[in-house]
Order: structure tokens, then sequence, then C-alpha cells
């Protein structure tokens, strides 16, 4: 076969990856074939550390990835790095290396460019980022009522079970309050359900800045909102509900005096649906009984 | 106690601990998020900082009870180990650090930790495309991207890294500056380097022992950041010399691994 290159030697500087020797513990080279020099910005003969020519992020992935597993396990295989070359351009290449047992002094590297692969995973690290970022909003938008911003039912749910959970386990009282808005179908029937819509949220509002960090709020219904929240005592829950009730109660809303009824449960040991249905009973209680009040069941 | 830096994990000590192991009991851990470390105790805000890194050590002395104890960091581990000793001075007796760097920025004309802003981007894009542990790249989008959600089934493979942790791992380790805590430093320091270590140059080491009290470096002539897995024999030869005879005490040898 007379057109093959005469010797292996003679052909591997035709091979289009880059191959080099280096010395284990200094890496500087030894031996390279003619594509090693075209992928990156050395002079055959040098004599530099094959660090010399990657990017300042690879070399940190060297020195933070290559290298241990390389003097560790003695291989490394297709970590991407970045070649920089003279006029500043970056070359993205896929490295391969071993320490092998005839020469344990050395490695020997096969480094080929990974143009394509790079511009591939970049997508892959887009589509994933946008998908990350996607499935935080559709999270978001699956947690929240649209109209109040407050949390909805089934978000609500969700938080008030993990703190109740975690006043059992600390075994701390933990009250629920069951709050509905007094004679809410009137003013809707008598403004409009725009007007409606406007005091559910000017009264969420009225409702955040009087509510902890800590609490879970929500509505929960149609003019129906809820509170799980960790307290000292029946008596520190009993005056939490009136400071909410009475500031409801001391602004207008949307031009209207609005008033609000609270049923509130506290408990050491109850679950989420127990307290849910006594607060409702006492909220019924007090709609019998001349609302814009509180009334409480320590269970 | 053995800390290992950004990257891997305990093993990379395996070098070493032959040669420290019949003088002294060594307590090996891996930091919250690397390895086999309990996933569902990473919290991205805590690590986000070197403080929580720290915190690691500190509870791993309150809960052995440690005294006495020579804290070794690699790279990130040096200045973590600082952190933690300013922390419970009474607890730590020596700091030995490898190849450590108490800025990876550089500060205009005045310090050159060796990096700017924009290699720290390229390093997270890399790391991006670098899944050595590919089976869990996607795993952050099925179960939320919240920590507590992490899956755990990390392969256990030498520096298999999961892309959360290891990516604020690396956020918090070259965005961070601790060169501040230096010259509060009050325990017997051993700076230790190599001659040629491109993400620590020899300057750096000069800058921190010019700027910590009670701090002695030695240059190493050799290159690399991995001076504990490339020059095990030296590195321990170096330690040996810094930590007199007489404080080792028992000689027993103990070894806990500590999975925090």
């Amino acid at each position: 076969m007379p057109h093959v290159a005469a010797t292996i030697q003679s052909a591997i500087d035709l091979f289009p990856c880059g191959l080099v020797v280096t010395k284990r513990n200094e890496r500087t080279i030894v031996a390279a074939n003619q594509h090693f020099y075209d992928l990156c910005p050395l002079q055959p003969g040098s004599s530099a550390s094959i660090s010399a020519i990657f990017t300042n992020a690879s070399r940190i992935m060297l020195e933070s990835y290559v290298m241990p597993l390389l003097l560790s396990k003695q291989q490394c295989d297709e970590i991407q790095l970045s070649i920089e070359k003279e006029n500043g351009e970056r070359l993205p290449v896929l490295v391969n290396a071993r320490i092998t047992t005839e020469f344990p002094e050395l490695i020997h590297w096969v480094i080929t460019a990974a143009k394509q692969r790079d511009e591939l995973y970049q997508e892959l690290v887009n589509l994933r980022n946008h998908l990350e970022y996607k499935a935080e909003v559709f999270s978001n938008l699956a947690r929240t009522d649209e109209l109040t911003g407050l949390l909805n039912r089934r978000a609500f749910i969700e938080n008030a079970e993990i703190l109740i959970g975690d006043a059992q386990r600390q075994q701390r009282p933990y009250a629920f309050f069951m709050m509905d808005i007094d004679n809410f179908k009137a003013i809707n029937d008598r403004y409009g359900h725009d007007v409606g819509d406007r005091v559910l949220r000017d009264i969420a509002n009225i409702f955040k800045p009087n509510v902890r960090d800590t609490d879970t709020l929500a509505r929960v219904g149609g003019e129906e909102f809820a509170i799980v929240a960790q307290v000292q005592s029946a008596e520190h829950a009993k005056a939490y509900a009136e400071r909410l009730r009475e500031a409801v109660s001391a602004e207008s809303v949307a031009g209207i005096q609005v008033t609000i009824s609270i049923g509130l449960a506290t408990s050491k040991q109850h679950s989420l649906s127990q307290l849910f249905k006594h607060a409702d009973k006492l909220l019924y209680a007090v709609k019998n009984t001349g609302k814009n009040q509180v009334m409480l069941t320590a269970l | 106690m053995l800390a290992h830096g950004f990257g891997c994990n305990q093993q990379m000590w395996r070098f070493l601990i032959p040669e420290l192991a019949q003088r002294f009991q060594l307590v090996l851990f891996d930091y919250v998020g690397a390895n086999t470390s309990d996933l569902s105790a990473f919290c991205s805000k805590k690590y986000a900082e070197l403080d929580g890194y720290a915190q690691d050590i500190i509870d791993i002395c309150e809960a052995l009870d440690l005294n006495k104890v020579t804290l070794v960091g690699h790279s990130v581990s040096g200045m973590i180990s600082l952190i933690a000793a300013q922390k419970i001075p009474e607890r730590i007796a020596n700091l030995v650090m490898v190849c450590p760097s108490p800025c990876f920025l550089n500060d205009g004309d005045d310090y050159q930790g060796g990096f700017e802003h924009d290699d720290l981007q390229e390093l997270l894009d890399l790391m991006d495309k670098n899944y050595i542990d590919w089976a869990n790249y996607l795993a952050p989008l099925v179960t939320g991207t919240e920590a507590g959600a992490l899956t755990s089934e990390l392969s256990e493979s030498f520096c298999s890294t999961n892309p959360i942790t290891a990516k604020t791992f690396a956020k918090a380790t070259f965005f961070s500056d601790h060169r501040s805590l230096l010259p509060r430093n009050q325990h017997p320091t051993l700076l230790i380097q190599s001659d040629q270590d491109s993400l620590a140059a020899v300057t750096v080491g000069q800058y921190m022992a010019e700027n910590m009290p009670h701090s002695q470096l030695q240059v190493v002539p050799a290159r690399g950041h991995c001076l504990h897995m490339s020059h095990p024999d030296t590195v321990a030869a170096v330690i040996h010399e810094f930590l007199p005879a007489k404080s080792n005490g028992a000689t027993h040898e103990l070894r806990a691994a500590c999975h925090t």
C-alpha cells in the first residue's frame, strides 16, 4: 500500500485530533502531534505547561476536576474546556486524558475541537434555564389568587400542613382563623362586581401588613380568607384576630364601611381539617349573632 | 481535621492519610452538597457564603467534642478553616492551609487574585456543560429548584457533582473576598504553596503571610494546585515539621469519616 503514510509516527501528525504527552506533575509538554499545535497558540517545540493554552475558567476546571480525577483514577473523560488562541478567540475542546502504568510520570492527552458539541450544550443549558424559569412562573400561578395576590386555597393547604407539622413537633400551639366579609353579597348586589372585587383586594391589602411573614394567609373562597399561625396562647390568638377585625372596620373600603367576622380555633394536636371545621362552625355562629366579631374555641 | 476544597470531596486526602494517620487522629468529612453528604441539609442561602461551610466544620467539632484540632484545608477550605477558627478559637490549635487564597478576584492594582468576574461567568458556563454527573442534570427541573427537593441519588464516583450545590460552592469560593479576616488570625498557621499554581500564585501566599499574624509560608518547588495529591510526602513532611512533636498526645489511630 504505497500511498499510506510510511510509518505510524508520521501518520500521527495527520490525525485530526490533538495528541499531547506531558509530565505528570509539571504538565510541561514532552511531545505533541501537529494537530495539537493547530488547535492551540503554542509553537512546536514549546516546553510550556499544557495549562497555558486554556482560559482562566478552564484552568479552574483543570485544577479542580481534571487533575484530581487523573491523580486519583488515572483517567479523565469527556471534559469540555476552552483554549484561548493568540488572537483572543476561544475554542471549545473536549479533553480525555490517561496516566498509564507503563509511564506513571506522564499524562497522555487527547484534545479535539468541540465547537458544535458546545453549541448543542449551550442550547441544552438555555433550554433548561428557560424551563426552570417557566416552571417557577407556572408554580407561582398555580399557587396565587389572581385577584388579591394572596395564596390560593391549594397553596394555603400545602403551607398550612407544613406549619402545623412544625408546630406539633415543637409542641407549640397554633391557630386557624376563618375570616369572612360581612354582607358581601349585598355589596355586590348594590355596587356591582367591580366594587366587590375592589373590596376583596383592599381587604387583602389591609391584612398583609398585619400578618407576620411566618404566618400563612390566603383567600380560600369567594369572600373567605384564612390564616394559620403559630401562637403563644389562645388569648394571644384572640387578640391577633381582634386586631385584624378592627383594622378592617377602621378603614373605609372602596368608600364603603366593611366589617369582617372571624371564627378562630386553637390547638396543639388537631389536624388542619379538624380546625377548619371548628373555625367554620364558629364563623357561622358569629354571622347569626350580629357579625363584626371574633369567636374562639381552644381545642 | 481535613477539609476538602472546591471540586471533589474527602477522597482527595487519600494519598496524605497514610502519611498522617500514624501520628494523628484524623477526621474526614464532606461539606454538605458534596459526595454522599445528606443533600436534604443543603440550603442555597446558607451555602452561598463560606460561613455556611465553616458552620459544617464547627458542627463536627461540637458534635464530636473535638479539642486541640489542627484544621487542614485545601484551597478555599483554608479560608473556611480560618472562619471556623475565629468562631470556635478554643477548640482549634493550629491551621494548615494547602494552596489557599483569601480572594481569587483581582482588586485593581492592589491585589492580584488571578481572576476577573468574566472568568467566573465562564466557569459557571463550563460547569453547566460538564455535568460529570449527567444523570442529575435535569433533576432540578423535575424536583423544583429548591434544595430541599434535590435528589440525593448522586453517583458516588469521585468528583461527581450536583449542579446546584457545585455552582453554589463555585460562587461562594470565587466571588468572595475574605482578606479582612487575615489580620485577626490568632492561631499558629502554616501556609503551603506550590511555586507554580495557576489558581493561587506565590504572590497570593506572600500577601497572606504578610497580613496574617502567627503565620509562616512554605513554598514547595512543585507545579499544581493539588499538592496533597501530587506531592503527599512533601506536604506531610512540612506538616510534621510544623506541628511540634509534644502536641500530638495520643498516638493511637482513630479515623472518623463524617458525612455531614
